[in-house]
């Protein structure tokens, strides 16, 4: 590939930046951590241009080239993942001094439901209300269809709300 | 949230929406003031990839030293022409400074050293900040072109601009030096 023809291909990918930053926030649930992934996303998708197939559909390789730097970088650290527990307990501590209604502690209890999520409702949840992908983007990154798409955000969202509820009156 | 009949709150779609809505902007708000391209290259663990990027500046900054106090002089005097309209002395304001903004050896020989940073994105800050200070010279306002700003919106209130001169230039630059490492990078597979 020449050097302005792989310009003008990283320049499609740039405009997408915020929602990948989004995407690596609802993965990683942590800001700091998802500069980074969004960094990673980068320099690995101007790393694996080559491996373009349908340069149309560029915004839906490197979404899904982002899910999948996600993806890996939970699996490198599920245990390190326990760290912010102390955190969320601190927060929902002091959260609750300030009322039930207090932003950080549902927060705490979205973030805490939504890794309990099984993987399909997970991604379908954060694509969609992270990302802010419409329905037919999300269906093309995850290449299933819309329909299910929909199906899976309802029942992610269902046991969302059912996990934070569970927890509040536990 | 809702209340249910033993008075305890409970979650509903909205609640969840509004939760993520409300972690989301507040972590873009800090991902907007990071600056991506610096954070790249300080990701590049290659010498190599380092040299691609930073080599171009260094033969260029005697000489832009000395385009930079011309160009500064010839602005700076252009802009106190008393006949000069004010609209017309902004719009060829701001072309003249995102015209060098765009330049290679202004930015890389003159505005990374003069910022005392090593990336350029702090450089197209000084060139921001530079603007700022040429214009506030000139006796302009240095937030936004005339008729952004003055423009009625329907209700009456005065329209605000999206961006501020500074945001602008910062969105236009960022881009364009991300762009350029990360084409540095694809087309050096070794990098």
């Amino acid at each position: 590939m020449s050097d302005p023809e792989t310009e003008a291909r990283i320049e499609d990918l740039l405009p997408f930046r915020e929602e990948i930053f989004l995407l690596c926030l609802g993965f990683s649930r942590n800001a700091v951590v998802a500069e980074d992934l969004c960094q990673d996303v980068y320099l690995k998708a101007c790393r694996k241009l080559d491996s373009v197939r349908h340069p149309e559909a560029v915004k839906f390789w490197l979404f899904r080239l982002a899910r999948n730097v996600c993806r890996d970088h939970h699996r490198r650290n599920r245990i390190i993942a326990f760290d912010p527990l102390d955190s969320q307990v601190d927060l929902a501590a002091a959260s609750n001094d300030g009322g039930p209604d207090d932003f950080e502690d549902r927060l705490v209890r979205l973030k805490s439901a939504v890794e309990a999520l099984p993987r399909k409702l997970r991604e379908v949840f954060i694509l969609r209300e992270y990302a802010r992908l419409s329905y037919e983007d999300a269906a093309r990154t995850l290449r299933i269809k819309e329909g299910t798409v929909m199906s899976r955000l309802y029942r992610a969202r269902a046991a969302i709300a059912r996990a934070m509820n569970e927890e509040l009156h536990a | 949230m809702r209340k249910s009949p033993d008075e305890k709150p409970i979650a509903t779609e909205a609640d969840i929406e509004a939760v993520v809505r409300r972690e989301s902007e507040e972590a873009l708000r800090r991902f907007r003031s990071v600056d991506f391209a610096s954070h790249l290259i300080a990701r590049l663990d290659s010498p190599r990839a380092r040299q691609l990027f930073f080599l171009f500046r260094k033969p260029v900054f005697v000489p832009a030293i000395g385009v930079l106090i011309l160009a500064a002089a010839t602005i700076f005097f252009l802009l106190r022409t008393p006949n000069a309209e004010n609209g017309r002395v902004e719009a060829g304001f701001r072309f003249m400074t995102e015209s060098l903004a765009k330049s290679d050896v202004f930015r890389a020989g003159i505005l990374s050293p003069l910022a005392g940073r090593s990336d350029e994105a702090s450089a197209g800050r000084a060139i921001a900040s530079f603007a700022a200070i040429l214009f506030r010279a000139a006796g302009g306002s240095d937030t936004g072109s005339e008729s952004e700003q003055t423009a009625p919106a329907e209700g009456g209130a005065p329209l605000r601009p999206l961006f501020s001169p500074d945001e602008r230039f910062k969105i236009l630059y960022e881009d364009q030096v991300i762009l350029r490492v990360l084409t540095q990078i694809a087309t050096h597979k070794e990098v």
